[in-house]
């Protein structure tokens, strides 16, 4: 395990949340290692914002223990603040102030900041530093984001969404980023909407639903627990009866359109035996494809399942 | 950084911002020299409505309406710049997000209300000096030298009580565009009820009894006074600081009964 000898950054136990009769962050508990990424995902309204809020300060809980770098956020002063880093979904600084400006305006808030030319470098918009920020595209301002994160030299980041606007090749060069700090022991806590993203970055998932923890651990963790993280799917036969191959298989078939599939928990087995029948009865069996989960269906499983709080036991029970 | 240098930093990056954004130098100085040379130029020593001489409240009277223009108008630059363009910023800078963000950095809050406060200090000191030199050289209007110290401690004043009372507001106000309705009409309304456009005397009484309690009209006859009767030391009228200062501490208390207002409305 990376984490042997790391300190925890973030600890949180029995978080609680209301607004008014609703409660939308309900017994919470998670802990983030000192230069970990995890990832926090969930659904829009799953509580993703309120958790990450009052991870930040922003927020006053209504229950739990919080403790961020070894203080607890609703407390916290400036000494804290200089330690931490926020990328926020909505923000926009200026506009008419130049990149480097709004930089150098960060940068005067913390007692050792980075060099903003380094830091422009980091985010790829040196070539912009002289623009004023209202006539950066979406993606150009969400790198000006990041950088305004990183200007303070955090020991923590939150990022919540920051590739949102982004080309596919900003983006890869955001993750190389990420990955940069977390290498050099920036802890950082991702929010984000593009499991692709998480999967990739993040050394850990808490996936929330309905303002609870439905599932927890790596990437691999949650597949395991999930059971069935192979899909195989293949053309449908002409004249074959689907529901044959499904008594044979012992599976249930989901059809859509000409395409059939089902997911297999033991995809050697169940495709030995689907080649077995299709040489029976001299079917071919076109478009035949075997695709692993991705973090996005077990998300998607979740999403199907996480409108009660046996969101968790569906996802780590057995099947 | 030390409390000071993020002060000083912010205030210059506020500045820069306020200054290329071009709304309070329009609003607090182009507008209140225009209106005040316009006024001047048009209805010059001819009292507005025939009442002549005018009469300035608590200092005499004079019966040269230029002269009683160019404290008036110093006032409306001190409310056009410090309030009516500052408002609708300071709930721009909320509503996009950036003063949360800001608030997620070291910067303490005090600090950078401070930094608000001088800029709009900046924009309202030139717009005074535009508006007596203007007067000076236009239309020979003069003071004597001791009343230069008073004109800045009523700007000082007068601009401090205008950013308080922005601060105030900007919690009642949901979006920009809400807030500009609001400082408009304020700014306005209290500039043709307290002696910039009109003279009082032109005014029923009751208008004018009400309006010696509000923000503006003390402000506008401290000026006046300064310029009408021959000042003696600041020649300040403690009746009219006693007003203004009045006026910011129920901003100061709105502020701290209500909250300050640091997160955007339109969030999701």
């Amino acid at each position: 395990m990376r984490d042997l000898g790391r300190s925890v950054a973030i600890s949180v136990e029995g978080l609680c949340k209301s607004y008014g009769d609703r409660q939308v962050v309900r017994d919470v508990s998670f802990s983030v290692t000192q230069g970990e990424c995890l990832g926090l995902l969930g659904h829009n309204g799953a509580g993703k914002t309120t958790t990450i809020e009052i991870l930040e300060g922003y927020l006053a809980r209504d229950g739990g223990q919080v403790s961020v770098l070894g203080t607890d956020p609703a407390t916290a002063d400036a000494s804290w603040r200089r330690r931490i880093g926020i990328v926020l979904q909505d923000m926009e600084v200026f506009p008419t102030l130049t990149v480097a400006e709004s930089l150098q305006m960060f940068a005067d808030l913390y007692p050792a900041p980075r060099a903003v030319g380094d830091t422009l470098e980091l985010v790829d918009l040196i070539g912009l530093a002289s623009s004023r920020v209202g006539r950066l595209s979406g993606g150009e301002k969400r790198r000006l984001d990041v950088a305004l994160g990183l200007i303070g030299n955090p020991e923590l980041l939150f990022l919540d969404e920051p590739t949102t606007g982004l080309d596919p090749s900003a983006r890869r060069d955001l993750w190389e980023l990420v990955r940069k700090l977390t290498g050099s022991g920036v802890t950082i806590v991702l929010t984000t909407h593009y499991m692709d993203e998480a999967q990739t970055l993040a050394d850990r998932l808490v996936i929330l639903a309905d303002g609870a923890v439905a599932a927890e651990g790596t990437f691999e963790e949650l597949l395991e627990r999930r059971g069935d993280a192979t899909t195989i799917s293949f053309r449908v036969p002409d004249a074959v009866p689907i529901a044959a191959i499904g008594q044979h298989l012992g599976a249930v078939l989901q059809v859509d359109a000409d395409r059939a599939e089902f997911t297999s928990a033991n995809p050697q087995d169940d495709l030995h035996r689907l080649f077995l029948w299709a040489e029976e009865h001299s079917v071919e069996l076109d478009h035949l494809a075997v695709q692993r989960s991705s973090l996005e269906d077990l998300f998607l499983s979740i999403g199907l399942d996480g409108q009660s709080a046996t969101a968790g036991a569906t996802l780590g029970g057995p099947r | 950084m030390s409390a000071t240098a993020i002060l000083i930093s912010q205030a210059r990056y506020n500045l820069v911002a306020t200054v290329r954004s071009g709304a309070a130098i329009a609003l607090g100085i182009i507008m209140p020299v225009v209106f005040f040379v316009g006024a001047a130029a048009l209805f010059g020593a001819e009292a507005l409505g025939g009442d002549s001489p005018v009469v300035v409240r608590g200092a005499g009277e004079t019966a040269d309406l230029r002269t009683f223009y160019v404290g008036g108008f110093m006032a409306y630059s001190v409310l056009y710049a410090a309030f009516v363009a500052s408002l609708p910023e300071l709930v721009d800078i909320r509503e996009r997000g950036l003063l949360k963000r800001l608030r997620g950095t070291p910067l303490p809050l005090g600090a950078f209300v401070a930094a608000r406060l001088a800029i709009a200090l900046v924009v309202t000191m030139i717009g005074v000096t535009a508006i007596g030199v203007t007067g000076r050289v236009a239309f020979g209007v003069t003071t004597s030298p001791g009343a230069l110290l008073g004109i800045v401690i009523q700007t000082i004043v007068g601009t401090a009580m205008f950013t308080c009372l922005a601060f105030a507001i900007a919690s009642f106000a949901r979006s920009n565009s809400a807030a500009q309705g609001m400082s408009n009409g304020v700014g306005i309304a209290l500039a043709m009820i307290s002696g910039v456009f009109f003279a009082p005397s032109v005014l029923p009484d009751a208008v004018g009894d009400v309006a010696r309690y509000l923000p503006l009209e003390p402000l506008a006859n401290g000026y006046q006074s300064l310029y009408v009767s021959d000042a003696s030391g600041f020649g300040l009228d403690l009746g009219n600081l006693v007003v203004l200062v009045a006026w910011s501490l129920v901003a100061i208390t709105l502020v701290a009964v209500r909250g300050f207002r640091w997160k955007p409305f339109q969030q999701r």
